[in-house]
């Protein structure tokens, strides 16, 4: 199992290396001089931008500036947004929490229930019940998770009583952490419906085949013959086998859950690394959507890390090699 | 698909024709949109400002007076294009480094197939997000950013396709024959493995036209060009959403859902009729 | 006396093209203490018909006639009843030992779960009974708590056997117990069931498609072809004398040490379509003695002795009371 580990741990690093390449590469194509792209201010001195070049080593041979944004980047100096006129962590870091704020209880319950209907649907294989789960799974799939914020904002405008947009009311002095909570809960509540939501589709569908998969090994026949229920049949044998290849699978759509996330933050304002990356877009805040990119980017990187160790501890054949 | 029994047993799938009869209906749209179309897409009526469905406009109007249904008739152009250009550019890159991975073996495939994983982690919509910001929201940007993001699906079914055919006796002979390893490529490889691509093919499409809508609604890409995406855009920034004007905002996005569903069920279909599972499984008495 | 009466059992499966008659029209009874050995080419029913004893078919089979189990009719039962029977009076040792152990699963739990299912015992209880059963069948102790990829193929066989005889069922159906192991754990395998049917009176049905194999451990034998029962007769009988074109065919494909250098001669020709069997003898198309009456042959099993039939119109004896139809 450490063999395992450090052999996954690796992978993560190189890729989280060619990330940093990537990024480094896509934004020095930026059209004209970097300094004013980066910084965007018609007040800067020459001064300033001579002393601006030479921090960022704007003015070096290429592989230095590589260097040197590798090392900016580990010391956390991600640069300034010109926007804010702060640097660039300091404007990532309370984005970041409050998506994490949305995307990981979204993502908990869109497992749980995704799964569930999965195990559910691939044991009635070819039934009613089946035929239900797998038609709304399709369609939760298919459906554009902004498209589903803008239906659910129309409800709620309907409805009446629910906030469709930020993450706190604003202009409101809170007495007490009870009502902040329920406060901000309430603002969560249609952004985790939708985020869930769309998530949930895709897992649903991966476990059901994982499920109809299994049924066919030759186990579950051997199994099933000691005399027991479907019912124990499908818990004690089926899920502990069906979750692996559904573990390696939400891993790798991971990046589908983060994009998801960004389109939601987006449809309902929610002050996170999404909405962050939408605005930045429009103010052409290209540090702030460079260093947005790199934390996705890691925050998928590490998922999938977390996802690796989970298949290992579920997996004996891993755990005890 | 080329031989009957295959054609036969495609339709006979309930998803299959269900997905191949919407596919259908979205091109002949696409394609008629000039003569199906009640008005020209950008024609502007001034008497009638976001108007719920008429008997003028059935699908209503928009905030400049733009008629909802044209929109969408003519916004199928865009959605589909996109989706089958993107995928083209996908299958290309995709079955290149498939094939080659899978031939050639070696460092060649590791290094190709670390590539591939990495390509198949990173946030792909969020990378694509970034990219058009920096190179500039032209259409053909959009569907090179897609298609080159969309290629390791594919390129990861080809290979693992490559490697059983590598192994067949007719390869083996016509290397013996001293035929080149292009020639086995194109002559003997290709042909056994494109059939496995199709099924892939139509969930690249359906994927293409969903990241194209997203990054429309987003902002980027040409907002000029209609498309599902762009009228969703235009609704959600123009306030129509939160005043309820549900004739704008519910049909773009529930042609988005049955275009994607078309090529998925058509996928699934695929997938089911050419590479059926050897395995019947079912172990349950009928009782 | 006999344990188990399967009475013209037929297995059908509905398929997209057309019927497939697994098991059609199948007459055999197991005697308390007594090893049967069911021999035939692959696609000749034997495993269905040790499916349909188990019940574990597809949702696709449809099964008919009668399984006499001490007095009881099995196809009678419902699915719940039948639970109390399935692995508790009745267990199987399924073909590919190494695919029938669940991969996540320590192998003490797995043999451990019939017993917590049909003994009535606690968790702990069954643990410690099944590393006794395991020493029984040769696993040590310190391999109890292993997990399958972590045993070789012949001790995962022991597993499996372990598992099936837990409860101490009165029939065992072994289906190729020894494909895939090497000679020396074949004959180890067989040496245990052979163990296990002294020691607890176990009746044993064992399928296989190596006669010779199935003639060192089985008293009886039946031979089967394209769903149906060619011939059945003690071992003497059907090795020493066989009567069906069919087992005399199998014998002659076994090499055999007092016949180095003969060819052993495969059977020429492929097993019939089962959606579409021949009219009449089934065994025709590929029969060296085949004749004009044999198209018209019914299935009958002639009685050669009390104890050995033929279904084969070239075979002198009377034809036997119950016809199978």
């Amino acid at each position: 199992m450490g063999r395992y580990i450090a052999k996954r741990a690796l992978t993560s690093i190189i890729t989280f290396f060619a990330v940093l390449v990537l990024t480094f590469i896509l934004f020095r194509l930026l059209p004209g001089n970097p300094v004013l792209l980066l910084f965007r201010n018609p007040q800067l001195t020459q001064q300033q931008i001579a002393q601006l070049s030479a921090q960022f080593g704007l003015n070096r041979p290429l592989y230095e500036q590589f260097i040197l944004f590798i090392v900016n980047v580990f010391r956390g100096n991600w640069g300034l947004s010109f926007y804010y006129r702060a640097p660039v962590t300091q404007v990532l870091f309370p984005a970041l929490l409050n998506s994490i704020i949305l995307i990981l209880p979204s993502t908990i319950l869109a497992i749980l229930i995704g799964v569930g209907l999965g195990v559910i649907s691939g044991w009635k294989r070819n039934t009613l019940t089946d035929m239900a789960v797998l038609s709304s799974s399709l369609v939760l799939y298919a459906i554009p998770t902004f498209w589903l914020g803008i239906l659910l904002i129309m409800l709620a405008v309907r409805i009446g009583g629910i906030p469709v947009s930020g993450m706190l009311s604003i202009g409101v002095s809170f007495t007490s952490p009870t009502q902040y909570l329920g406060n901000l809960l309430r603002h969560l509540l249609l952004p985790m419906i939708t985020l869930t939501l769309v998530t949930l589709g895709q897992f649903s569908i991966i476990m059901r085949t994982s499920v109809i998969n299994e049924l066919t090994e030759d186990y579950v026949v051997a199994a099933y013959a000691k005399g027991m229920s479907e019912s124990r049949l499908i818990r004690k044998h089926v899920v502990p086998n069906a979750l692996l290849p559904t573990v390696s699978i939400i891993a790798i759509s991971i990046g589908t859950v983060v994009a998801g996330a960004v389109l939601t933050e987006t449809v309902f304002s929610w002050p996170g690394v999404g909405t962050l990356i939408y605005d930045s877009i429009a103010r052409r805040d290209y540090p702030v959507l460079q260093g947005a990119f790199l934390i996705v980017a890691l925050s998928v990187i590490i998922s999938n890390f977390i996802a690796d160790l989970v298949y290992a501890y579920l997996d004996p054949r891993v755990k005890y090699s | 698909m080329s031989d009957h029994s295959t054609l036969k047993r495609y339709l006979g799938n309930r998803k299959g024709s269900l997905g191949l009869a919407i596919l259908v209906v979205l091109v002949f749209m696409a394609v008629l949109a000039p003569v199906i179309s009640p008005y020209k897409a950008t024609q502007i009526d001034p008497t009638a400002i976001l108007q719920p469905p008429s008997a003028k406009h059935l699908l209503g109007t928009n905030e400049v007076g733009e008629d909802i249904l044209s929109l969408i008739i003519w916004g199928s152009r865009i959605s589909l294009l996109v989706g089958f250009l993107a995928t083209f550019v996908a299958v290309l890159v995709g079955t290149a480094v498939g094939v080659v991975a899978g031939y050639i073996g070696g460092f060649t495939d590791e290094a190709l197939m670390r590539i591939t994983d990495f390509f198949l982690v990173i946030p792909a919509v969020v990378l694509a997000i970034v990219v058009a910001a920096v190179l500039g929201n032209t259409l053909l940007n959009v569907i090179l950013i897609i298609g080159l993001l969309s290629w390791p699906s594919t390129a990861r079914v080809v290979r693992s396709a490559t490697l059983v055919y590598k192994q067949m006796p007719f390869v083996e002979a016509s290397k013996c024959a001293g035929a080149g390893t292009a020639y086995i490529l194109r002559r003997h490889i290709l042909p056994n493995v494109l059939p496995l691509v199709y099924a892939n093919t139509s969930l690249t499409i359906a994927n293409s036209i969903f990241t194209q809508a997203a990054l429309v609604f987003l902002g980027v890409g040409d907002i000029n060009d209609i498309s599902w995406g762009q009228i969703l855009h235009f609704a959600y920034a123009s306030g129509a959403i939160t005043a309820g004007d549900y004739w704008y905002a519910i049909p773009p996005g529930l042609m988005i859902v049955v275009a994607v569903l078309g090529f998925a069920l058509t996928g699934y279909a695929l997938d089911e009729v050419l590479n059926p599972k050897l395995k019947a499984g079912v172990v349950f008495e009928s009782a | 006396m006999s344990l188990l009466d399967i009475e013209n059992l037929k297995v059908y499966f509905a398929t997209r093209a057309g019927i497939v008659r697994a098991v059609d029209g199948v007459d055999l009874s197991v005697g308390t203490g007594e090893v049967l050995g069911l021999a035939g080419e692959s696609g000749s029913g034997k495993t269905t018909l040790g499916y349909a004893l188990m019940r574990v078919l597809p949702r696709n089979a449809k099964l008919d006639g009668r399984i006499i189990f001490e007095g009881r009719d099995l196809l009678s039962l419902s699915a719940t009843e039948f639970n109390r029977v399935r692995g508790r009076e009745i267990a199987m040792v399924f073909q590919g030992s190494m695919n029938s152990l669940n991969p996540v699963v320590r192998v003490e739990d797995q043999v451990a779960e019939p017993l917590i299912l049909h003994g009535g015992l606690s968790e702990d209880e069954a643990k410690k009974r099944a590393r006794e059963l395991l020493a029984e069948v040769g696993v040590s102790e310190d391999k109890a708590k292993s997990y399958p990829h972590e045993l070789s193929g012949g001790l995962k066989q022991r597993v499996a056997i372990a598992m099936a005889i837990s409860t101490r069922p009165k029939l065992l159906i072994a289906d190729e117990p020894t494909t895939a192991l090497d000679v020396v754990t074949q004959a180890q395998i067989l040496r245990l069931i052979s163990e296990l049917r002294d020691r607890f009176g176990l009746s044993v049905i064992m399928i296989s498609h190596d006669l010779s194999l199935l003639s060192e451990v089985c008293d009886r034998l039946a031979i089967m072809y394209a769903g149906k029962i060619v011939e059945v007769g003690s071992k003497v009988e059907v090795v020493n004398t066989p009567e069906h074109p069919y087992t005399q065919a199998l014998l002659a494909s076994i090499p055999s040490v007092e016949r180095v250098g003969e060819d052993s001669t495969s059977i020429p020709g492929e097993p019939p379509d089962p959606i579409n069997p021949p009219s009449g003898c089934r065994f025709m198309p590929r029969c060296a003695y085949a004749r004009s009456e044999c198209k018209e042959f019914n299935g009958y099993l002639y009685e050669l002795s009390s104890t050995h039939r033929a279904a084969c119109v070239l075979v002198g004896g009377k034809p036997i009371e119950r016809v199978p139809r």
